[in-house]
């Protein structure tokens, strides 16, 4: 009860921002637009046919729209859910506990029959549900517009919402213990997104250096440059060990949800796009080469969740300490 | 006689950087009663609450709350509070504050929402119960946290300053719940710096002053100590020496006062056969009396006297048990001691 109390409170709080609304017109109409795709016997269409493009490849009954599809549904959950839907969540969210810990509202809920901790967890678990909240709008949509425009019942795309909360629950968890050692929202927010920033920067580093090294082993890179790519490349492992994986995260949706890893054009570095039907068979054994060792260095799911949820874990606690240990 | 509502044996807090907020606070609130915590700014009674609320921790604590050791939270659903500046979002209306703080408190749906009803209807609120908390007055704002300190059907009920920001009939309003609370039994914990408001309302006060309580037990004992009576006889008195040395004697005081052109003679007494020497000297003189008039000091008089005789940062006396008041030292200037004495 009390829970459900908490939950319902932290709700009102969200309701009752224009940005709550916003958001959720905006997954709305993400969704909406994702929906529009349509294929026909000569092609494919969006905006609900407003805009039709001739093409073999993509059109009704062919496995590539499948694929297009697929490809659409992981672009949304990389770009708009793992980095807009992200960002305003946690401009929802991050005013939640310093909110409660203001002198004269934290009183009223600490002088209850409930434990801190429990407290704690409830208020955190709300705003999870409000970002599940939105992500389950939206892989609904999506579901229901594969089954309407190809007659496919894809349940996998429901796999993102345990993953975009996963990949919210990392940085909210620092929002979290920020909030409550500053007591106010906007140093908060600022700082979690300068840390989700070195996340995502390490992440990059790590992901161009592998690239690099692989590049180097294909004889593409001055062997001069081969040490401090390895040295980069190390220390940007060794930190991302302790932090939370959050584009590695966000990409497992892409590598469980899209099956077919055959190469396809969205996957070629534009420089090596080629010109004559050689320089494409060069470039795709290039591509080829290139996806076969990063995919032999790509990290199990088991690594990214458990040193990730690790992270959060350790932040929670810390966070939760520092707000059960206090006076108010 | 039943078990006390809250027993302190020994509440003591140090913040951070020595700073001392309570420096082993004794009191007793008894079942059923309204009971007074006063004290000037920084004395450490938001402290002790939140300390009996869990809100704050404590360095060393023995007491018990409604029989159970302070700290035990299951203790807190029998519990209401009504926090200083309540501060609810704006957003909420009055039936959504009440479920949410009756949903703490784990009170069913269908309790709360008859409860709620109840209490929207005794605070005066009932019309105003769908709308926002931004359209509320101070005073509406007051009344509704007095209403969910109560959604719990409390036995025990802190109120922290209740009738801040209230206007006169509120406050008359406010004054009557309470007393109905007593009524029913419930205990009420009010912390107040109105003392006229605490002197009216309150069966018990405790003092406390630099985190010790310095004085407690009820507005008539405490008030005792300053009682006196005061002879008044009209014009400035022609100086009479036996007069002089008797109301001397007695630790009395003569003094003048221009605004009534009335000379005072106040002998810090409770029993009247005291003034007859000085009575029997005015007679003596021919001097006319124009009335004999017990005085009795008020709280705040009380108040002020005791707190600004408590030595910062030292162990006050220790309190005086209940009834052992006459003992208690008294001083020899009458309340009206702004009036200038006579030479």
């Amino acid at each position: 009860m009390q829970l459900i109390a908490i939950i319902r409170d932290t709700w009102r709080l969200l309701r009752a921002r224009k940005l709550f609304w916003f958001s959720l017109w905006i997954t709305a109409l993400a969704g909406l637009l994702f929906a529009s795709i349509s294929f026909d016997s000569t092609g494919w269409s969006v905006l609900y046919g407003l805009k039709h493009f001739a093409d073999d490849n993509f059109r009704s009954g062919s496995p590539a729209a499948g694929e297009l599809y697929g490809l659409a549904f992981t672009g949304i959950v990389n770009w708009w859910l793992t980095f807009f839907g992200i960002i305003l969540a946690l401009v929802s969210t991050a005013s939640i506990f310093p909110e409660m810990l203001q002198s004269g509202a934290i009183d009223v809920v600490l002088s209850k029959p409930i434990s801190r901790t429990g407290l704690f967890i409830a208020k955190y678990l709300s705003a999870l549900l409000f970002v599940a909240f939105q992500v389950t709008l939206l892989s609904v949509m999506v579901f229901g517009a594969g089954w309407w425009r190809l007659g496919v019942l894809d349940w996998s795309v429901f796999l993102s919402i345990p993953l975009v909360v996963l990949f919210f629950s990392y940085l909210y968890s620092v929002a979290v213990l920020l909030g409550v050692w500053l007591k106010s929202s906007l140093p908060a927010l600022l700082l979690t997104l300068l840390f989700w920033g070195l996340c995502s920067g390490l992440a990059w580093v790590e992901r161009v250096t592998i690239q690099s090294t692989v590049a180097s082993n294909m004889g593409e890179l001055s062997p001069e440059l081969k040490p401090t790519v390895e040295t980069t490349r190390r220390y940007a492992e060794r930190a991302l060990i302790a932090l939370p994986k959050t584009y590695e995260t966000a990409d497992l949706a892409r590598r469980w949800i899209i099956r077919d890893r055959e190469i396809s054009w969205a996957d070629l570095p534009p420089r090596a796009r080629a010109t004559s039907p050689g320089e494409l068979a060069r470039d795709h054994e290039r591509a080829r080469r290139l996806r076969d060792a990063a995919l032999a260095m790509e990290k199990s799911p088991a690594y990214i969740l458990g040193t990730s949820l690790a992270f959060e874990l350790l932040i929670l606690t810390w966070a939760c300490w520092l707000f059960s240990r206090r006076d108010y | 006689m039943n078990e006390p509502a809250i027993d302190l044996q020994d509440v003591a807090k140090t913040y951070p950087r020595s700073v001392q907020a309570l420096r082993g606070v004794r009191m007793e609130v008894r079942d059923g009663e309204i009971f007074g915590l006063l004290g000037p700014n920084g004395a450490g009674k938001s402290t002790l609450v939140k300390i009996l609320l869990t809100i704050v921790k404590p360095t060393r604590c023995e007491g018990r709350m409604l029989g159970q050791p302070v700290g035990d939270r299951s203790t807190l659903r029998r519990i209401g509070y009504l926090p200083e500046q309540m501060r609810f979002p704006d957003y909420l209306t009055a039936n959504q504050v009440l479920d949410f703080v009756g949903g703490l408190h784990e009170v069913p749906g269908s309790v709360r929402k008859k409860r709620a009803d109840e209490l929207l209807e005794l605070v005066g609120l009932s019309v105003w119960r769908s709308r926002p908390l931004r359209s509320y007055s101070k005073g509406m704002k007051q009344r509704l946290g007095l209403a969910q300190a109560l959604i719990n059907k409390p036995a025990l009920v802190f109120l922290d300053e209740p009738t801040d920001g209230l206007d006169p009939i509120s406050r008359r309003e406010v004054a009557d719940i309470l007393r109905t609370l007593r009524e029913r039994g419930v205990t009420v914990f009010l912390n107040s710096h109105l003392l006229g408001e605490a002197e009216r309302l309150c069966d018990r006060v405790a003092i406390l002053s630099s985190g010790q309580v310095v004085r407690q037990g009820t507005v008539e004992e405490l008030t005792r100590e300053g009682r006196s009576y005061e002879v008044r006889v009209d014009g400035r008195l022609a100086e009479i020496p036996t007069l002089w040395e008797i109301v001397v004697a007695l630790g009395g005081t003569i003094s003048f006062d221009s605004d009534a052109n009335e000379t005072h003679i106040t002998l810090p007494t409770t029993r009247p056969q005291q003034m007859m020497p000085v009575i029997d000297e005015l007679r003596r003189h021919g001097i006319t009396i124009d009335a004999i008039v017990p005085l009795r000091q008020s709280l705040e008089e009380y108040f002020i006297k005791v707190v600004s005789s408590a030595p910062a940062g030292k162990p006050a006396a220790t309190v005086p048990p209940t009834g052992s008041r006459e003992s208690a030292p008294v001083t020899s200037g009458p309340p009206t001691a702004s009036v200038p004495t006579l030479h």
